[in-house]
């Protein structure tokens, strides 16, 4: 089995699998932090008035951590920790990542820009600007300590660099003989592609949050329009990063999801090409998607007109990959195990968000709906619930090849379903009082008692989805200790992390290093093998 | 299947990226936040000395573990490029920041900046850093491991000597009134100075970690060539800043 055996081997580590599991771990440490805030949020705002804090100041701290930590602290690390650095180097058939020590380092940057957001748990001056820190407020002694939020986002910036470049190189330099760049998984061309968007969008965002810190404590005036600066200018580096920071979650869940559909339809990925090059196309079109945040801060008609068509264009990459997501299903020998229940959970929620999305784009209807819950619940269908869906169906894909383990089938599917109704009943609601008028952000809503039956029933929501968390992290530790012993491949997938490596991949990943013959797909599932398999399973 | 070679594996360990990791990620942040946010001196001395022991003894380590022992092939390189990408995107987002405030200003520079002299000669001494350093790789190349390592110390002088000649200049500037908040042409020159100057820092520490193995004779081409590439970058960087806070 491999798992290291001393504790020096564990902190020490220049595995990629192992420390793929320090990410993992930090991205579920990040998850109940966040997931926690979001708890308390909903039981305030479940009726009207103050229910846990009469302080609107302690709402805006939950406001924060949710929203920075789910996505800096969950969803990124998530994805392009655990995913990219435990399973993308099996999938290419390589021994480790081109950089095992600065792949530490990483990690251990991310742990500290999460001990830092932590902080701002306990310092007396808690930074409450959103996880956006927006100028002016930002620069004011309300919002807190500004430094801390740039300090964190700075952190897990040189963080996720050093990771991108890593990765990038690895996917480069280090794929076995006989893997050629059109027979590598959906995974690793989606990871691969958001990590070039890291490199290139993430920089902008570590600069803006500094010129933050240098305006607010050494002087400076970039966004101080006393000293010559421009407010705006903040909005658009920030957004410049953190639109595309949708696609760079967005890209490799939808590879992780591509991979297990695959696996439990038994069939090839359709359209592999396209689906390929849509996913490159998303690195140039998401580079001109930033200005529609700024559709109601005075923009002349002629730059919303046409960031309207630059923003609406990202729907076509996205639609071929969706197509190529359904028609792999087609045909094929589907089977429906607990990764597929999550996956399924996440497509729903996934085309949910995305149809919402295209009114936001309209820079005529983004003037009435801007800055309400409509807004919250899209990004929450497109980005949150569908990446944590994706996320958790690939932890319970991956779980035997971690633990070496069998989770339980019946507990992982009840909470793949308590977590989708559970979040349909928090996000259904809150969209349509958002069409009505409520506003984001706001810790009463006084003026709009109206609402406040659709609060409740969100808020029930809330507990719907806790108890299908508790259950789905119950069945790990169940799975972990007491599960099954599981085979090499359980899913008899035809992906190289299964069929070449170990229970649990030791050391090295391969016995010996594989060279795969002409013609190898991951994907290689025959149709009259399909049926075959699938009951060979059974 | 391959529990044979599983069951006498070895994991590779090292304990320095651990402390690279948190000095550079935990302490150094909360030095500057004691120092800057809530005005603790003493303690903001403390923690950064103890976050640069870290780095220090880290990054002494790393080099020690990997400089000369291993070489990847040239992937430092390919790296090292995409790096330089990244600075690219943050020194364009600060500059989109000079540009804004520059092309808004109604006079430029505004009033009440004094008259600064372009550092023409600290430039042009900058730019023999990429001679000698130039001529270092080609030492290495012939297998001349002391004229590398010679090279690459005459390299390190004159960033050293540029990056005194930086914080001099700022003195000056200071002494003549015109700090950091004084307008906006003071936020660009410090600004893009500064950014230019953290550079240099870096590179600094890039070469004089490479220094001991060089002199050895162990560094390896790979982190040659890729400390070579940085500091071509870092001088053209220079003359950018030059030629747009100075001359524009």
């Amino acid at each position: 089995m491999g798992q290291p055996k001393t504790w020096k081997e564990w902190v020490f580590t220049l595995d990629h699998k192992i420390i793929g599991i320090f990410y993992l771990a930090a991205s579920l440490v990040s998850f109940l932090v966040a997931g926690t805030s979001a708890a308390l949020m909903r039981i305030e705002l479940g009726s009207l008035g103050p229910t846990l804090t009469e302080d609107a100041g302690v709402y805006n701290l939950w406001l924060t951590m949710h929203g920075a930590v789910m996505i800096l602290g969950f969803q990124i690390p998530a994805l392009l920790g655990f995913f990219a650095n435990w399973v993308v180097p099996i999938m290419i058939g390589a021994k480790d990542m081109a950089f095992p020590r600065v792949n530490a380092l990483s990690v251990w940057l991310l742990w500290s820009g999460i001990l830092l957001a932590l902080c701002n748990l306990i310092v007396p001056d808690s930074f409450n600007g959103m996880w956006t820190g927006y100028p002016p407020y930002s620069e004011t002694d309300f919002a807190g300590n500004t430094a801390l939020y740039s300090l964190i986002i700075i952190v897990l910036g040189i963080s996720s660099v050093f990771g991108a470049v890593n990765l990038a190189c690895t996917v480069m330099f280090m794929r076995a003989r006989g893997i050629g760049w059109y027979q590598l998984n959906m995974t690793v061309w989606c990871v691969f592609t958001a990590n070039i968007m890291q490199l290139i969008f993430v920089p902008v965002l570590a600069a803006s949050v500094l010129l933050l810190s240098l305006d607010k404590y050494l002087g400076f005036g970039f966004y101080d329009p006393g000293q010559g600066g421009d407010v705006l200018l903040y909005q658009n580096l920030f957004w410049f990063y953190s639109h595309p920071a949708v696609y760079v979650v967005l890209l490799p869940f939808l590879g992780i999801s591509f991979d297990i559909i695959a696996t439990f339809a038994r069939n090839h990925i359709f359209n592999y090409k396209v689906a390929v090059w849509a996913t490159l196309a998303f690195i140039p079109v998401s580079s001109d998607v930033w200005v529609h945040h700024a559709f109601v801060a005075g923009l002349p008609n002629w730059l919303r007109t046409m960031q309207t068509f630059t923003t609406l264009m990202i729907s076509l990459p996205f639609g071929l990959l969706m197509l190529s997501m359904v028609m792999t299903l087609y045909k094929g020998s589907i089977e429906y195990r607990t990764p597929m229940h999550w996956i399924v959970g996440m497509f729903f929620m996934l085309i949910i968000g995305a149809t919402t999305g295209i009114p936001n784009a309209l820079s005529a209807i983004d003037y009435g709906i801007s800055d309400s819950y409509v807004i919250m619940s899209h990004f929450h269908y497109v980005m949150a619930i569908s990446g944590a869906m994706a996320i958790f169906g690939g932890i319970y894909y991956y779980f035997p090849k971690l633990t070496g383990r069998m989770y339980s089938e019946a507990m992982g599917k009840i909470s793949a379903w308590l977590f989708f109704i559970g979040m349909n009943v928090v996000m259904g609601p809150l969209y349509f009082i958002g069409i009505e008028g409520m506003p984001r952000r706001y810790y009463d809503y006084q003026m709009f008692p109206q609402f406040e039956s659709m609060h409740a029933l969100a808020t029930v929501g809330v507990a719907i989805t806790t108890i299908g968390v508790l259950i789905m992290l119950y069945s790990w530790l169940h799975g972990m200790f007491r599960g099954e012993k599981a085979t090499a491949n359980p899913w008899q997938s035809q992906s190289l992390e299964f069929t070449h490596t170990d229970v649990i991949p030791g050391p090295g990943n391969f016995p010996t290093p594989p060279v795969m013959p002409e013609g190898w797909s991951p994907y290689s599932y025959d149709k009259t093998g399909a049926k075959g398999g699938s009951e060979a399973r059974r | 299947m391959s529990s044979q070679v599983t069951e006498h594996a070895h994991w590779h360990t090292s304990p320095y990226p651990i402390l690279v990791g948190f000095g550079a990620g935990f302490l150094l942040p909360w030095a500057f936040m004691f120092y800057f946010v809530y005005a603790q001196g003493l303690l903001a001395v403390i923690v950064l000395g103890l976050g640069v022991l870290m780095l220090l003894v880290g990054g002494v380590g790393w080099v020690g573990e990997t400089v000369g022992i291993i070489d990847d092939e040239g992937w430092s390189p390919a790296a090292m490029l995409m790096f330089i990408g990244t600075e690219v995107m943050t020194l364009f987002a600060i500059l989109v920041g000079y540009w804004v405030m520059r092309l808004q200003a109604p006079q430029w520079p505004p009033e009440g900046t004094p008259e600064i002299l372009a550092p023409n000669l600290a430039t042009l001494l900058l730019l023999c850093s990429s001679l000698s350093i130039g001529f270092a790789r080609r030492k290495q190349m012939q297998g001349d491991a002391a004229g590398f390592a010679n090279l690459t110390l005459i390299s390190i002088a004159i960033w050293a000597l540029f990056a005194l000649m930086t914080i001099f200049g700022w003195g000056q500037l200071a002494g003549q009134g015109f700090a950091i908040g004084a307008n906006a042409y003071a936020t660009a020159l410090y600004g893009l100075t500064g950014i230019h100057f953290a550079h240099i820092v870096f590179g600094l520490l890039i070469m004089l970690l490479a220094l001991a193995p060089a002199y050895k004779g162990r560094l390896s081409p790979s982190y040659a060539r890729s400390m070579t590439m940085y500091v071509h970058f870092v001088n053209v960087l220079g003359i950018w800043v030059l030629l747009q806070a100075y001359y524009w």
